[in-house]
Parts: structure tokens; sequence; C-alpha cells
């Protein structure tokens, strides 16, 4: 299997692995997830019913408001919240809620991760070195 | 990012887990925005999930777990601090019918919450609205949240503070401190977007729900870029310029706009361009404000069950006008009129007998809550039905029409005529 290691800058502490989820839109928690069953919830979304629990989170960034990092929290506290967020550029409001929320954070990738990274991709995120390594499921 | 002695201190632990959580959050987002340091701030406004957003059930008990933990260790705010309002008033909520037990839990959940940020010395305000009570001069840093806020002070105030989220508005308030990015460089304070005024419009004669909708529409023009309104009468009161701030804050993500005459860094629109040329040019006419109206409305029942005034909290003024309108006047009787404000106007409002008129044609003047954009969005116990509402706030009505409310939005003598005659349109 291949193996794809990429430098970033880290927005919140923390190592966690699993595996990628891609949405391609601007993420708000509290308003296009469901923060009690880590479903996606906006109608918008082509990944509308998807569970992010556990996942490794890739999308291009936050567009949360005042209240969003509360969101990330209750998505946590109810166990459904992703091991680990992927962003391209970081919206403070994201990384605040990663990092009340004790979920490790990478963003701005030497390369684009939307593009490199592929659904089912399993992801390592080392958020204390900003790294993230992506092992290949296709052969 | 570099750190002084002091906030080595802070990051070292030296003032408590809480402290330190604080500032490793603030130094966060400092490099997703690449500050090169933290600042002093000389104030900061928060508000508090467990009372503002999250009053009963299991997500209150987690709000309420995340800020027992944010402030663990804390003993005093570092700087002046204010607070948003709350969710709902026990008092109406039992006006309202809501069950008991629910009233209960709720109360609970405010005891709680302000036994936590008063024991922190926290500025007891409960207002969207704390420039009434603790204003701040052109050219301070501050910190913190609310959309409203945030836009007040940098677009008629002159104060520097960015749009930050809840966790880092109540970080700032216990270290003091905000990284150094967006608003609070000169640089980043310049219009983008010329906002020109057709000569079908007449802005000496409007109405608050005219700021309203011309604030409503310009938002969902502009998007992000920062506007500069043109041909806006320079006495414009305090009570229109909060209607002009608010809406803004929900129809765009900006933190800040220029009123040429008005705004402190905007003489000329050349300054308020800072050199440069407008990005783009708006131009807003009679057309434009009559959308914003009919998109702020969602009702199609003409029959009124609730009306709400003070989104922002209402001026003395304001009270003072809704009295003449209700004066001699009787409320209909199932209908509900409520009237926000915070607690020290009140007090101003009822010395002057404004509260007496109100409450003798049945309305309710009340304090320290967030009626519209918080309890009737997320408050109603599941099942239970407000019913249409009257306003003649567009942030309110946005929120409202958002939450599946039947809505209805038009002018301060509009909503008081609905509130006497249970009807929407007979002004």
């Amino acid at each position: 299997m291949k193996s794809i290691t990429l430098k970033g800058r880290s927005a919140s502490k923390g190592i966690a692995e699993g595996e990628a989820l891609l949405t391609y839109d601007a993420l708000s928690f509290l308003s296009d997830i469901s923060v009690t069953e880590g479903i996606i919830t906006s109608p918008q979304s082509k990944f509308k019913g998807q569970s992010v629990s556990d996942k490794i989170l890739i999308f291009p960034t936050g567009r949360g408001s005042t209240a969003d990092p509360y969101g990330f929290y209750m998505l946590k506290k109810a166990g459904k919240a992703p091991a680990a967020v992927i962003n391209i550029d970081a919206n403070p409001t994201t990384v605040a809620g990663a990092i009340i929320s004790h979920t490790p954070m990478v963003y701005k990738l030497e390369r684009n991760p939307l593009e490199v990274i592929e659904a089912g991709d399993h992801v390592l995120v080392d958020g204390n070195k900003g790294v993230v390594i992506i092992t290949k499921q296709v052969t | 990012m570099k750190l002084t002695a002091d906030e080595e201190r802070m990051l070292a632990g030296e003032s408590g887990p809480g402290v330190q959580r604080a500032l490793e959050l603030l130094i966060a987002i400092g490099e997703a925005y690449e500050a090169e340091k933290l600042i002093d701030i000389s104030s900061s406004h928060i508000l508090s999930p467990e009372m503002q957003f999250w009053n009963t059930g299991q997500l209150s008990r987690w709000a309420r777990e995340l800020v027992a933990e944010s402030v663990e260790g804390a003993t005093h705010f570092r700087v002046p601090v204010t607070i948003n309002p709350i969710f709902l008033e026990p008092a109406i909520a039992e006006r309202l019918g809501y069950p008991e037990s629910y009233i209960e839990e709720m109360s609970q959940s405010l005891a709680s919450g302000r036994e936590t940020y008063a024991r922190l010395g926290v500025i007891p305000t409960y207002t969207c609205c704390p420039f009434y009570i603790h204003p701040l001069r052109q050219g301070e840093h501050s910190g913190g949240a609310e959309s409203l806020v945030v836009l007040f002070n940098n677009s008629v105030l002159g104060v520097r503070v960015n749009r930050e989220s809840g966790p880092t508005a109540l970080a700032t308030a216990l270290t003091g401190k905000t990284p150094l990015y967006g608003m609070h460089l000169p640089e980043n304070r310049h219009g983008q977007a010329l906002v020109e005024l057709k000569d079908d419009l007449d802005p000496g004669a409007f109405t608050y729900a005219d700021y309203n909708a011309l604030s409503y529409g310009v938002g969902k023009m502009v998007v992000d870029k920062i506007p500069i309104f043109l041909g806006l009468p320079p006495n414009m009161s305090i009570t229109q310029l909060k209607y002009l701030c608010a809406p803004l804050g929900v129809s765009a993500g900006i933190p800040m706009f220029h009123a040429v005459g008005i705004t402190p860094e905007a003489p000329t629109v050349e300054v308020a361009l800072g050199g440069k040329k407008p990005e783009t040019t708006i131009e807003v006419g009679r057309k434009e404000i009559d959308q914003a109206f009919a998109e702020l409305c969602s009702a199609t029942d003409s029959s009124i069950d609730y009306v709400f005034l003070g989104c922002p909290h209402v001026t003395i003024t304001e009270m003072d006008e809704i009295a003449r309108l209700l004066q001699g006047k009787r409320v209909k009787s199932d209908v509900l009129l409520i009237i926000g404000t915070t607690e020290p106007l009140r007090l101003l409002a009822r010395q002057m007998g404004l509260v007496d008129i109100i409450e003798n044609s049945g309305g309710m003047v009340v304090s320290g809550m967030c009626s519209a954009g918080s309890f009737l969005r997320r408050g109603v116990p599941q099942g239970f039905h407000v019913g249409v509402v009257a306003t003649n706030a567009a942030k309110a009505a946005h929120y409202l029409k958002a939450g599946g409310v039947q809505v209805w939005f038009g002018t301060m003598p509009q909503c008081i005529n609905a509130a006497v005659t249970g009807k929407w349109g007979d002004a």
C-alpha cells in the first residue's frame, strides 16, 4: 500500500487516525451537522446523511458563527465527533472548536488534501507536528 | 509567536488551568491568522452558552461543563467584561404556559451561570448593547463576540475588535489578550464596496424598519466586503445606528462598515477607501428596500400572538416612543407584547413613568433577555407553539423565519397596532 506524508500547520494538538470522509463545501458544525448524532444534515450537501463520527473529516474551511465551536464540543460530548479534522484554510471558529474538543486539527498542507486524499483512505493526523500520513486503500 | 513574560507565565499555568487553556486557544487562533503577537485589550464582551443558547437538557449540562472547564482556577477577569443577554426569563416562560419542570430546570441553569460570571467580576449588563452602559473610545482594542457589538464598536465608535467566537471571547476576558490580526490592524479596516442610495429614497425620513431593511439587504449584496454607505444623514441617532448595524450581522459575515460622515474613520469616502478604488458599487433604491421587507416576512396568517420590540435592546428614546403609541390603548388580551432592554434602562424608564404606561396597556418590559434571537429560535419546548410573531427587527425576523416561525416584519407603529388589534396590517 502506498503511503504519502504531507506537512502542514497544526491548529489543535493530539494524534488520531481513521477513515477519510471528504466534503467539498464550507462546513458549520452547528448548522450542517446534527450535534447529538454526528450526521451531516445540510440539505445542499451531497454527503447528507453520512456520519462524521470517528472519521478524519476533510473540508475546505469552516463557515462558523459565534456559537459554532460549541457545536463541535457538543459532538465530542455526544461521542460523535470526528477523530481529527483537516482543512485547506483554517477558520478561527473551527480552530476554537477543535481545541476545546481536544481533537487534532491540521491545515495549510503542502498539497490540497481534497485532491490527494480519497474517501476511504486511512489517514493519520499528527496535530503535534502538523503532519498527515495517508495510506491509500487502492493498489 | 512572540510572547511577553506575562503571557509565558499564563501559558505555564501560573494563573490556573483555565487561563492556561485560554492563552493556548488565543495563540492557536493567532497562528491561523499569522498574527505576530498578542496585544493587550481594554475590555471584552462575552456570551454564555449555558444561559443564551442551551438552557435545558443534556446540551445545557454539556455547556455548563465546558464553561466550568474554561474558567477552572480563574479568580477574576483581567479586563472589564460585559455579557450578552440570557435566553428567556422564567417569568415570561410562565406567562407563555411552559411546563413547570422546564422552567425549574431553566432557572437552575440561569442561577448557575449568573453565579459563575459574577464570581469572575462580570458587569452584569445582559445586553447585546453594552455600549449603552460601558462605552469604549476610538482606537481602543477590545475582545469579544456578538456580531452587533462588533459592528457597532468598529463602525460607530471606532473601536478595534474582531468577530470572535464564544469560546475565544471568554479567553480574551480571562487573559486580557487577543491576537493581533484582522480589525486590529488599520490596513484591514478600509471600505471595499460603495453603497449609493438612489433618488427615490429619502433617508431623512427612514423609519427604524427602513434602516433594518437597508442593512439586511446591503448585507446580502456585499457578503464579505466592507460596505461604505453614502448619503446617510450625518445626525443619525444611536437608535437608528444600532438598527443599521444589527441586520448586517446576520445577512453578511462582516465585522465593520463605514458610513461617510458618521464612522470616525470615514470623514470622506476617500479616507474610508484608504486611497484605493472601490471593488464594487451597489445601488439601493425603494425596490431593494421593499424586497428586504418582503424577504423578512414568512407569515401568512394575519392573526398575531406575539409582538416583540427590542432587537437590539430598545433605547430610552424608543421606550418613550412605544409608550406614546400605547398611551390610552389596550393590548388585545390574547396577544403578548414584549419590549426588551437592559436592566439600567428599564429602571430609568420606570422612573420616567414609561414602564407604567406600557404595563397599564397590557405590555411587558423585560430586561436582560434575547427574546427573538435566542428563545424563540431554540428555547421553545418540543411541541409548544409560540404562534405568529410581529417585530420591527430584521435580525429577529431573520432568525425566526429560519426557525420556521411565522413572522411579520414592519414598522414600530405597525407592530404596536398589531398588539392592540391582534391583526397585522390594519395600520
